[in-house]
């Protein structure tokens, strides 16, 4: 039996792993355009240099050979052809499979913004590539990041501690806006400012001014203009599937059952290239769906719960879990605030749909099974 | 494995458990203890609401800590208990914020998270040696 799997990361590396456990003597072949298996959650820490390559792998550094896998790094699938069981790499190279599982996760997009194409000083955050890119630039540099999303202040936050002048375009009223309220955001968006950001808030980028290919200043909806060195992109992601044909089926990303398996006999796919919950955890879930299903047809996933993220920039801790952003009549808050501890309590009918909670996180896993019951209880 | 098993009637709330993993931890005894000590916190707790409810670690079959664990600081060792190797942690929480039980919590101090080992191979955890009431049993369950 061999099975194949496409992407170094969470889904797949946990695929292999489940593989391994069920099967000892099939054959895994492991593809990626990754040249190293390192956590994309972490590339902040890598920008500032707080870790190296070795401190961002996930895995025990003998993972591959322990694992007996064969791994073919730094290249990238051309295209899969489904009906004769292969795959084309880009070195013209053809890999059957047996088993198939796509974990290739999901790239940066740029927004529809004038010029934000030509220049070569503009790069997005998701890979190391992009990380060494960022990591590269000097201290006392102006950066503008577009997005202060988790992945834009993830950047902020590598350049700030690098030295970098830093610029935040937002066009929502307040930093990572899916996980905080205005109250937990102002807390970060003021140590940040303490740090020398600058934030620009409820606006949007309208234009790069480019010199030749060189980005040097962007136009803002209220016309401001930013000097600029360098503009980072964090502004949505999109699945990686562009190496897919027609014939498996994507929508808003690659569609999977509960099983993990797509439309095509013995192709599976896991991750954020599925987009039903990009996030680390749900990614390693569907990982082992897919891995042990791969082997044995038999698991379902469990649940997919991806209302939920932790943030601590500067060591302020905050959990935000499921609906934190609701309107409506039958929508009760309770807020309390006490010696530098945020709790915010969302309520449905009376039913606890979502938390903010800063400051003091101890033992907060409870309220997030709380919440993740009533949720899905609501569906 | 053998894993703490947990009878919550039979609990009178002492918080003795508490106090022995404390101790467990340092070696140190009743009166030399420093309870302040950050440094020095249990890695389980006792809930007051109807009635006690010791939380313990599970180290379940499927642990959502190690699930989330995106520097792979948590992982399940051969037997299965979920261990934590600190020095790849990058204290971002996740862990914290999934774990059903809400056993976790950080050490404001080391940025570290307080995780049960069941006191590292030893025949019975202090926790479940120091318990008066037998609320808590080491027991074999499974693989």
């Amino acid at each position: 039996m061999r099975y194949v799997v496409i992407g170094s990361s969470a889904a797949g590396i946990s695929a292999i792993s489940e593989i391994r456990k069920l099967d000892n003597n099939g054959e895994i072949i492991l593809i990626s355009k990754d040249e190293y298996i390192y956590s994309r959650c972490m590339l902040h820490h890598y920008i500032s240099g707080d870790r190296d390559i070795e401190k961002l792998c996930f895995v025990d550094g003998d993972f591959i050979k322990k694992n007996n896998v064969n791994w073919i790094r730094g290249r990238e699938v051309k295209k899969i052809l489904f009906n004769e069981k292969n795959i084309l790499l880009d070195d013209e190279r053809k890999i059957s499979y047996d088993k198939l599982l796509i974990a290739t996760g999901s790239k940066g997009v740029l927004p529809p913004i004038k010029n934000i194409d030509k220049a070569t000083n503009v790069t997005v955050l998701r890979d190391l590539d992009y990380a060494n890119k960022l990591k590269s630039i000097e201290k006392n540099k102006r950066v503008l990041i577009i997005g202060a999303g988790l992945v834009g202040m993830d950047a902020v936050y590598g350049l700030i501690k690098n030295g970098c002048k830093v610029f935040i375009v937002e066009l929502s009223d307040r930093i990572l806006p899916i996980q905080l309220d205005i109250i937990s955001a102002k807390t970060y968006e003021d140590e940040f400012i303490k740090k020398g950001a600058k934030i620009f808030k409820g606006q949007g980028v309208k234009e790069v001014l480019l010199n030749n290919d060189l980005a040097y200043g962007a136009v803002l909806q209220d016309n401001t203009i930013i000097d600029v060195d360098y503009i980072v992109v964090a502004a949505g992601v999109r699945p990686r599937v562009e190496f897919l044909d027609d014939s498996l089926k994507v929508e808003k990303g690659v569609v999977v059952d509960n099983m993990m398996r797509t439309n095509i006999e013995d192709v599976f796919a896991a991750g954020d290239v599925t987009n039903i919950s990009p996030i680390w955890p749900v990614a390693v879930k569907q990982g082992i769906v897919a891995g042990h299903n791969m082997v044995k047809c038999e698991k379902e996933i469990d649940n997919v719960f991806g209302f939920k993220n932790s943030i601590n920039f500067f060591g302020i801790d905050t959990i935000s879990i499921g609906k934190i952003n609701e309107n409506g009549e039958d929508i009760n808050e309770f807020i309390e605030i006490n010696r530098g501890v945020y709790r915010k309590f969302i309520y449905k009918n009376s039913k606890l749909i979502g938390a903010i909670i800063q400051g003091d996180t101890e033992y907060v896993g409870k309220i997030t099974n709380i919440i993740k019951e009533n949720i899905s209880g609501l569906k | 494995m053998k894993k703490i098993v947990v009878n919550k009637e039979l609990c009178s709330g002492c918080l003795n458990c508490v106090f022995a993993c404390m101790m467990g931890q340092t070696g140190k005894d009743k009166y030399t203890t420093n309870l302040l000590d950050l440094d020095n916190q249990a890695r389980c707790h006792i809930e007051f609401q109807d009635g006690y409810e010791p939380i313990f670690c599970k180290h379940c079959d499927e642990a959502e800590c190690v699930i989330t664990c995106m520097s792979g600081a948590l992982y399940k060792d051969e037997d299965g208990t979920v261990k934590y190797d600190e020095k790849k942690c990058a204290s971002c929480l996740m862990c914290v914020m999934s774990c059903p039980k809400g056993v976790l919590k950080i050490n404001e101090k080391t940025r570290k998270i307080i995780k049960c080992d069941l006191c590292n191979g030893r025949d019975i955890p202090y926790c479940v040696e120091n318990c008066p009431k037998g609320a808590i049993t080491f027991e074999e369950v499974g693989k």
